[in-house]
């Protein structure tokens, strides 16, 4: 069932691609004014960031005044999980409303057309990195009797391992090789992309697409060492 | 791999947590070793028959093909 859906997502999108190929070359496709759709897609975007940003707040303050209170909902499991599970949502989050709020300031600043919108992006932009100092913090609290490094620690990696049983750096493990896959897929449809774009649009991607692909390279590079017989 | 560490869990009427405190590692591992998604070190499977006063062979039972 997964390779069919595969099968079908691929199509889908190779399907979209080639049709917009043709419609750039033989359509009217030209007339789409990607500065009207950069414009709107900043303002949902920025109002996304803003959502995620007051959701880490409520979700932080919720974990701190049950960490206050006796848990009397939970059994032992459940009250360890919810921490695990909150903390690592809250970490999603505040990261997401960073990129996310980054993103639209980039939007706003390179098609300026109010400044009060600009002014406010950037303001939200501030407020997420300084959102984003908080969650870390909360680590200490959540496990008090593990010897945790803190976030901004250099050898966080090294010290996180070590705190770290069998079990928890099998699942660390396990996790990290699936999000390096899934990245490298994302990004070599990212190339793909990009390339379709400067052939319907006329805006030379180039420059991306080759930062793309040297990021790929890099980061198989890197993987290749870290994981060499020594 | 099987296990029956849910089994001897509720035998000796021990969460996770306390389960996990006893063998000095995380409810993680243990939540992981349960799903049987995880096949522990010789240390943990110890330190757990020691805890439940089983052999290793009672709580963690595999196949032949496995061996």
């Amino acid at each position: 069932m997964k390779m069919v859906l595969k099968l079908i997502v691929g199509a889908l999108i190779g399907f979209a691609g080639g049709y917009l190929l043709i419609e750039a070359l033989y359509g009217n496709i030209n007339n789409i004014y990607m500065d009207n759709i950069y414009y709107y897609l900043s303002i949902v975007i920025v109002i996304t960031a803003l959502g995620l940003m007051i959701y880490t707040l409520i979700k932080n303050y919720q974990l701190i005044s049950r960490l206050k209170g006796n848990n009397t909902d939970f059994t032992d499991d459940e009250w360890d999980r919810y921490k695990y599970n909150s903390y690592n949502i809250l970490t999603v989050s505040s990261s997401s409303a960073i990129i996310l709020s980054f993103i639209g300031l980039s939007i706003q600043l390179m098609h300026a057309r109010d400044t009060w919108l600009l002014i406010a992006t950037g303001i939200l932009f501030l407020v997420s990195v300084g959102v984003s100092f908080v969650t870390p913090n909360l680590i200490q609290s959540l496990f008090p009797d593990r010897d945790l490094p803190e976030p901004g620690d250099k050898d966080y990696a090294d010290k996180l391992f070590n705190a770290s049983d069998d079990g928890e750096i099998y699942i660390m493990a396990k996790a990290m090789y699936r999000s390096t896959n899934l990245t490298t897929l994302l990004l070599f449809f990212a190339l793909v992309a990009m390339m379709f774009y400067t052939i319907i649009t006329g805006e030379s991607q180039i420059f991306s697409i080759i930062l793309v692909g040297i990021i790929l390279v890099i980061n198989q590079v890197k993987y290749s060492i870290e994981i060499r017989d020594k | 791999m099987k296990t029956r560490l849910r089994e001897l869990r509720a035998r000796d009427r021990l969460n996770q947590t306390e389960l996990a405190k006893l063998a000095k590692i995380s409810r993680q591992t243990i939540s992981l070793i349960e799903r049987e998604e995880y096949i522990p070190s010789l240390l943990i499977a110890k330190r757990l028959a020691n805890i439940f006063n089983e052999p290793i062979e009672s709580i963690f039972i595999f196949e032949e093909e496995e061996l």
